[in-house]
C-alpha cells in the first residue's frame, strides 16, 4: 500500500514537476476547506470585537485566528465562506464558457460553411471588446447577484473556446481514423463524439483550468467595482473591498482575502501551464502565452 | 500597402459594428436600464416618458441604427448627471487615461527588456527561475488588490506619495505601477522565449565564430532579433490597458475615462455607460489598427502589399 502511494506521487512528480504538485496540494487543501464549510457564522456582528487583529483577543472574551473586521465579524469565517463564493463562480463561470464554445466550436468546425463564419465573425466581434469592459458593462444592466455574475462571465468568455474547439476540429476532422468511420457510415453525431471529442478533450481542459484562473481574478474585479455578488454573499474580492476603508488601522481586512485569491490563482495558472504539455500543438498556439 | 490599409480599415468598421451591436443589445435586452436609472417606487407614466426621451421605446434596429449615425457624427448624446454632451465628457477624460496607460506601458518595456533577456540568457539558472516565477505569480495578483497594497505601504505607512487623485506628478507614480504589473509579465515572458528561441539560431553561432565578444552578441545579435516581436506584442495591449484601467483608475480616483464609466454606473447615467463603453472600445480596435499597420516600421522583412 505504502509503496504504491509513494509511486503514485513519484509519478505526479515526474509529470507535473515540483510546483505543479504543490499547486495540487493547495488547491486540493483550499477545496477541502471549503467544503468543510466556515467554523462560525460568516454574518453573525460581534461590534465589541471590531477590528481585533488577527490571533488577538476580543473585549468579549473570543480570541480570533485571523482577527474581526469593522463589523466585528470573524474573518476566518468570512474567508472561508468567500472561497467558496469565489470558487463557484470561478468553476461555473467557465463551465457556461464552455457549454456555449465548446458545442458551436465542434459545429462550426466539423460542418463549416454558413455556421462557421457566423460564429467565427461574431467570435471575432466578441474578443474585439476588451473582457473586463464588457462584463463591467454587463453587470451595470443586468444588476449583482451571483447567478448574474457567473452568466456574464461566462457570456464573456465563450468565444475563446469557440475558437479552441474549432481549430481542433479543424486539425483532427481530416485525419485518417475520422474518414474511416465517415465511410463506415458512422453518423456526424457519433463522429463528433466519439471521434472528434475525445481527441480534443485535453486541450480544452487545459483551456478550462486557464479560464478558473481568469473568472476568479474577474470576480474579484468586479466585486471590488461594486458590481459583483451582493453584500450578503461575500467573495473575497467584496471582503478585500470592504476592509479598504479601514486600511490605516487594520491591514488584515484587505491584505488576507487578497493573498487567497492570489494565492488559488497562481496554484491553478501553475497547473493549467504544467497540463499545456498535453494540449495538442494547435491549441497549443492558441493557448499561447498569457 | 493602400490595398492592405483599405481591406483592414474594411474589417474593422464591420467588427465595430458589431461591437456597436453588442453594446446596445448588451445593455437593453439584459433589462430595462430605465429602471435602473429610476427608484424602485416610480410612477409608470414618468418611466414610460423616460423611456421615450432615450428612444428607448423604438424598435430595436432603430435604437442601434440612430446609435451607429450619430456615432458617425460625434454625437453621443446627453448626460442625465452632467447636463452636459457625453462625447465631451468622454474627451475631456481620455489624455488621464492614455496617460496612465502609455505611462505603465513604458515601465513595462523598461523593465521587461532587462529581465527578459536576463531570463532567456541565462535559462535554467536561479536567476531565470525567480524571474519566470515572478511573472507567473504576478498574473495572478487582482490588480485592485495590488494597488490596495501599495497604497497601504507607501501611502499610508510610509507616507511618501499621494493615495489618489491627479493633483501632483507624484500621482501617477502608484496606479501606473499597479497597471504596469500585468503587460510587465507578458512583456518579459515574451522577451525570454525569443531569447531563447534566438540564442539556438545558426546565425548566432556564426556570430560566435567570427570572434565577436559575448557582449556584442548579446546585443547586436540576440537582442536585435528578440525585442521586436515583445514590444510589438506590448504595443498591442496598450488597446487592452485602456479597459484594464478602470479598476486602477477607480482604486486611485484617477480621473480617466474607466472612472467616468464607473462614476456613471453609480449614477445610474445610462448615456454616459453606453457612450464610454462604446469609446473605449472603439479606441482599442483602432489601436489594434494602427500597432498593425505600424509593424513593417518595426520589422522591415514584412511588406503589407
Amino acid at each position: 500500500m505504502v509503496t504504491r502511494t509513494t509511486s503514485a506521487i513519484t509519478r505526479a512528480m515526474r509529470h507535473l514537476g515540483w510546483s505543479g504538485v504543490a499547486a495540487l496540494f493547495v488547491l486540493i487543501c483550499v477545496l477541502a476547506l471549503a467544503a468543510a464549510g466556515p467554523p462560525g457564522d460568516p454574518h453573525v456582528m460581534q461590534l465589541r470585537d471590531r477590528l481585533t487583529p488577527p490571533g488577538g483577543t476580543g473585549r468579549s472574551g473570543t480570541t480570533y485566528l485571523l482577527g474581526t473586521d469593522s463589523l466585528g465579524r470573524d474573518l476566518l469565517s468570512r474567508m472561508i465562506f468567500g472561497c467558496r463564493v469565489s470558487v463557484l463562480v470561478g468553476v461555473l463561470g467557465v463551465s457556461v464558457s464552455f457549454l456555449i464554445g465548446v458545442p458551436l466550436g465542434l459545429l462550426a468546425g466539423y460542418r463549416g460553411s454558413g455556421l462557421d463564419s457566423i460564429c467565427s465573425r461574431l467570435a471575432d466581434v466578441q474578443l474585439s471588446i476588451p473582457f473586463l469592459l464588457f462584463a463591467i458593462a454587463l453587470m451595470a444592466s443586468v444588476g449583482t447577484g451571483l447567478v448574474q455574475v457567473i452568466l456574464v462571465l461566462g457570456v464573456a468568455r465563450w468565444a475563446v473556446f469557440f475558437r479552441i474547439a474549432r481549430a481542433d476540429v479543424l486539425s483532427i476532422r481530416n485525419e485518417e481514423y475520422v474518414m474511416a468511420a465517415q465511410a463506415l457510415g458512422a453518423s456526424n453525431l457519433r463522429i463528433v463524439a466519439r471521434h472528434i471529442l475525445p481527441n480534443s478533450a485535453s486541450a480544452m481542459l487545459v483551456a478550462a483550468s486557464i479560464g478558473i484562473g481568469d473568472a476568479i481574478l474577474a470576480e474579484a474585479g468586479l466585486s471590488y467595482l461594486g458590481l459583483g455578488v451582493p453584500a450578503d454573499m461575500p467573495s473575497w474580492g467584496l471582503i478585500a473591498r470592504e476592509g479598504k476603508d479601514y486600511l490605516q488601522v487594520a491591514w488584515w481586512t484587505s491584505t488576507l482575502p487578497g493573498l487567497g485569491i492570489s494565492t488559488v490563482v497562481l496554484s491553478v495558472s501553475i497547473l493549467g501551464d504544467r497540463l499545456r504539455d498535453f494540449a495538442s500543438p494547435v491549441a497549443r498556439k492558441l493557448l499561447g502565452v498569457r | 500597402m493602400g490595398r492592405y490599409i483599405t481591406r483592414r480599415l474594411g474589417q474593422m468598421i464591420f467588427v465595430w459594428l458589431g461591437v456597436a451591436l453588442l453594446v446596445v443589445v448588451g445593455l437593453r435586452m439584459t433589462g430595462d436600464p430605465v429602471a435602473l436609472l429610476l427608484p424602485h417606487n416610480m410612477e409608470p407614466d414618468v418611466i414610460a416618458a423616460l423611456r421615450a426621451e432615450f428612444g428607448l421605446d423604438r424598435p430595436l434596429y432603430e435604437q442601434y441604427a440612430r446609435l451607429v449615425l450619430n456615432f458617425v457624427r460625434l454625437d453621443l448624446g446627453r448626460s442625465i448627471y452632467y447636463k452636459q454632451p457625453v462625447m465631451k465628457l468622454v474627451m475631456e477624460r481620455l489624455p488621464r487615461s492614455l496617460l496612465l496607460a502609455a505611462t505603465a506601458l513604458a515601465v513595462a518595456c523598461l523593465l521587461g527588456v532587462p529581465l527578459g533577456t536576463l531570463a532567456g540568457y541565462r535559462r535554467g539558472t536561479a536567476a531565470d527561475v525567480v524571474i519566470s516565477g515572478s511573472v507567473v505569480a504576478a498574473q495572478s495578483i487582482p490588480s485592485f488588490w495590488l494597488g490596495i497594497m501599495l497604497i497601504l505601504v507607501f501611502a499610508v505607512r510610509i507616507p511618501w506619495l499621494p493615495t489618489g487623485g491627479s493633483r501632483t506628478a507624484a500621482s501617477l507614480i502608484l496606479p501606473a505601477i499597479t497597471l504596469s504589473v500585468i503587460p510587465l509579465a507578458r512583456m518579459t515572458r515574451f522577451l525570454r522565449a525569443g531569447v531563447v528561441d534566438v540564442l539556438g539560431q545558426d546565425y548566432i553561432r556564426t556570430a560566435r565564430a567570427k570572434g565577436n565578444t559575448e557582449r556584442a552578441v548579446l546585443f547586436r545579435h540576440v537582442l536585435r532579433n528578440a525585442v521586436r516581436p515583445a514590444v510589438t506584442d506590448a504595443a498591442m495591449t496598450f488597446g487592452r490597458l485602456i479597459g484594464g484601467a478602470i479598476i486602477v483608475e477607480t482604486v486611485f480616483a484617477w480621473p480617466g475615462v474607466g472612472r467616468l464609466l464607473m462614476d456613471a454606473i453609480s449614477n445610474r447615467d445610462f448615456p454616459v455607460v453606453e457612450g464610454g463603453t462604446l469609446v473605449i472600445a472603439t479606441l482599442f480596435l483602432v489601436i489594434n489598427l494602427v500597432v498593425d499597420l505600424l509593424y513593417p516600421l518595426f520589422d522591415p522583412r514584412i511588406a503589407y502589399d
